[in-house]
Parts: structure tokens; C-alpha cells; sequence
């Protein structure tokens, strides 16, 4: 069903003030007041409605694509920890060698290893 | 044995290409990216302004009544619908909210933090390279030269530097690249859903826009006020009149304060277009595009509107 909330609201909300002028009629019986009381109240509890659903739709448009979103942000977030990973690796191979070079120059000081 | 530095160097920078962006293009994804971290025109304000004030004309509406049952039922309704607006108004930010998380995960793959981890490890390398080097020397008849280890260690760090910031690079194209499809349509639904007149739904239903709502809300409060205060005598005095006035003042702040808001998004989505047009090729960028400045400028104006919304509007 294809609904035009817009001229809905807007009718129901000409509806609510042409009764609300009717109610100033002074010549009213209690009775007629508190019909009228009651449409008012009804056709503000419509309005209520269209304003309700009118929100919701919006929030439901706007969010569309948070689910894309929310996936790049992942990738973007997995990509970065493996970047960091990465420099991770290069630091601990650069430990290594770094090492290396060190117990090689204690083994040569120690005469463990000779030279040329 | 020094040939093998040069030799180490072509091959690691063969192998991992060179960068993907250059550096004005990263630092513009920087700017773009801390500018929208500072993102702060949110439509829920605008929203929770709205709830206001159909409250006050639920309330309004409910003065009228000579029933104190049609009252009752007037006032749950008015309460039920207000608690509703409020709860709704956070979730027109979550979009908003998750583009910002974006951005800062740009900046994050932006930043310089990934390299820096890399220079100190490179300079221990190097002393213990040094020491090597200088025992070596003391051994045997043809020394080693004493720059050899600040040779090696620079490779090394020019190779970890080399791979990461190739591999960052094309992860920051990647990223700007698709998130740009997902910012346009994102804020293409955010600026239909509040500006223009009406928007359609995925079921083909159409609902008016937030500026519509708002106008209708205006229009029904005055014509409401018309009848119930202005069209009783009784109820005309200075208070009633200068509410009416502050609230119709409310109302014209709120719409300025729903077009910041609409700019804003729109900025937002122009500056972010733009930087993917510009990271599409690997270029030199001269400064940081015209875009992103006015993103700046938008976000600031939006930022100064919305410190001067009074939090609660005050009732007669």
C-alpha cells in the first residue's frame, strides 16, 4: 500500500483545529463538549501515529547503508592491526640480527671466533 | 661484501614497489579525516527541539478540554509520543556516528605510528652492528668500513619503512575509494530524509522530511494557539503572548539549525568526494583541497549554532 503521510497529516491537523474552533462555541451542551473533547483527542492520537511513523521511516532511510559501514570498518580495522603486525615482524627480525651481531662480537672479543 | 647494501636495497624496493599516495595525499586524508573526527552537527539536536515542541502543543491542545478524562488521555499521549521522539532522535545520529568512526580509522592508518614503531629497533641494530664492526676491524688486515653498520641498519629500517608504507598506502586508497560510495549514499539518504519535501521509503511509502514535519508542527501551533488562547479572551496576557513568541522564535532556530545540520552533511560528503578523486591517481597535492576547508568552516558554523540551543524551552 503506497501512503502519502504528508497530506495525511496535514488533513487530520486541519481536522484537530476546526473542531478546536467548533469547541469555543459557547452555545455547546456539556455533552457536544466532551464528543468533540473526544475527537479531537482521537484525531490527535492519529497524528500521533503518522508523526511516529514518520520518524521511524526517517531513522530506517538514514541507516541504509550502516551495515556497509560497519563491514569496511572492520577491513579498515583488520588492516591496521595487521600493519602493526608487520612492523611487529620487520622490529623482531631487526631484534635478531641485532642480536646476532651482538654474540658474534662477544664470541670474536672472547676468541671463540678468529679472525682472518 | 658492500656491494651487498645497495644490492639489498634495489631489490627490497623492487619488491615492494614504491608508495601507493603520496605525502600530500596522505597528510590530505589526515586533514580530511581529523576534520571529520571533530564532526559535530548532529541531527538528533534537531530532532529533540521537535519533541519539545509537540509536547507543547499536545499541552496546548489539551488546555482546552472541559474533561478531565480527554485531558488525561491527551496528556499519556502527549508523554507516550515525547518519550518516543526522544528515544527515535539518538538513532538519526548513528549513520553520522559511524562516518566518524571512519574517520578515525583514517587517521589512524594516516598517521606516521606504523613507521616510528620501526626507527628504534634500527637504531639498537645499529650498535650492535658498530660493535661488530669495530671488533672485526681490530682482528683482521682489510678493515670493514665504519659506516658499514649504520649502512645496514638504514636498510633495514628503508625496507620496513618501504613495505609498510607501500602497504599502508594502498590500504588507504582501498578505504577512501569504497568508503566514498558508502559516504555519498549515507549522506544522500541523511540530507533526503531532512531537507527537501517528502522522502520514499524501500516499500514505496512516502513520509514527509524532517523540514516538512517541522513546518507542519509550526503551522499547527499557531493555528492551535489561534483557537485555544488567542480565541478565548480570558486566556490573552503577557505571559501567553510571550510564550507564543518564544516559541515561534524556537521554532525559526530550530529550522537555521536543521539547514546547519543539512550543510554540514553535505559538506561533509563533498570534501570526502573530493579526496577520493584526488587519491585516485598518485599525485602531488599543493595544499589541502578547498573542500575540506570549507568542511572546516561548515562544522565550526555548525558547532556554533548548536552551543547557543537552549536545552529546554520554557513552558507558560
Amino acid at each position: 500500500m503506497n501512503t502519502e503521510t504528508l497530506n495525511a497529516l496535514k488533513q487530520v491537523n486541519a481536522l484537530i483545529t476546526q473542531l478546536q474552533t467548533a469547541l469555543n462555541d459557547p452555545s455547546l451542551t456539556p455533552r457536544e463538549k466532551k464528543l468533540i473533547n473526544q475527537a479531537i483527542n482521537d484525531q490527535c492520537d492519529i497524528q500521533d501515529t503518522l508523526i511516529q511513523d514518520s520518524l521511524q521511516a526517517m531513522v530506517d532511510k538514514i541507516n541504509e547503508a550502516n551495515t556497509d559501514l560497519q563491514g569496511l570498518m572492520t577491513k579498515m580495522q583488520n588492516t591496521s592491526d595487521k600493519l602493526a603486525k608487520l612492523a611487529a615482524g620487520i622490529k623482531k627480525v631487526s631484534d635478531v640480527v641485532g642480536a646476532l651481531a651482538e654474540i658474534t662480537t662477544r664470541a670474536i672479543s672472547a676468541g671463540l671466533l678468529g679472525g682472518a | 661484501m658492500l656491494k651487498i647494501v645497495p644490492i639489498t636495497l634495489f631489490i627490497s624496493l623492487a619488491f615492494t614497489g614504491c608508495a601507493v599516495l603520496t605525502d600530500s595525499q596522505v597528510k590530505n586524508i589526515n586533514a580530511f579525516a581529523a576534520t571529520a573526527k571533530s564532526y559535530s552537527a548532529y541531527p538528533s539536536a534537531v530532532l529533540r527541539q521537535r519533541a519539545d515542541f509537540h509536547l507543547h502543543s499536545e499541552l496546548v491542545v489539551a488546555s482546552q478540554f472541559t474533561d478531565a478524562d480527554a485531558i488525561d488521555h491527551r496528556l499519556d499521549g502527549a508523554r507516550k509520543n515525547y518519550n518516543s521522539a526522544i528515544q527515535l532522535s539518538s538513532k538519526f545520529d548513528l549513520s553520522l556516528q559511524l562516518i566518524q568512526q571512519y574517520a578515525g580509522l583514517l587517521t589512524k592508518l594516516s598517521s606516521d605510528q606504523y613507521i616510528t614503531d620501526l626507527n628504534a629497533p634500527a637504531t639498537s641494530l645499529g650498535e650492535n652492528l658498530s660493535s661488530l664492526v669495530t671488533i672485526y676491524n681490530s682482528k683482521v688486515r682489510d678493515t670493514l668500513p665504519s659506516t658499514l653498520s649504520s649502512s645496514i641498519s638504514k636498510v633495514v629500517l628503508l625496507i620496513g619503512k618501504t613495505l609498510t608504507r607501500h602497504k599502508q598506502t594502498a590500504a588507504l586508497k582501498e578505504f577512501v575509494l569504497a568508503g566514498d560510495t558508502l559516504i555519498q549514499v549515507t549522506i544522500r539518504n541523511l540530507t533526503t530524509v531532512l531537507d527537501g519535501e517528502t522522502f520514499t521509503d524501500a516499500r514505496g511509502n512516502t513520509f514527509p522530511s524532517l523540514k516538512s514535519l517541522l513546518a507542519t508542527d509550526k503551522d499547527f501551533f499557531i493555528q492551535s494557539y489561534r483557537n485555544v488562547v488567542f480565541g478565548n479572551s480570558g486566556k490573552i496576557d503577557y505571559e501567553s503572548t510571550k510564550f507564543y513568541y518564544e516559541e515561534l522564535t524556537a521554532y525559526d532556530n530550530t529550522e537555521q539549525l536543521r539547514q546547519a545540520v543539512v550543510q554540514a552533511a553535505k559538506s561533509l560528503a563533498k570534501a570526502h568526494s573530493e579526496l577520493a578523486k584526488n587519491v585516485r591517481e598518485k599525485k602531488d597535492l599543493k595544499d589541502i583541497i578547498a573542500q575540506t576547508q570549507q568542511l572546516i568552516t561548515d562544522v565550526q558554523s555548525a558547532g556554533n549554532i548548536f552551543s547557543e540551543i537552549p536545552v529546554h524551552i520554557k513552558l507558560p
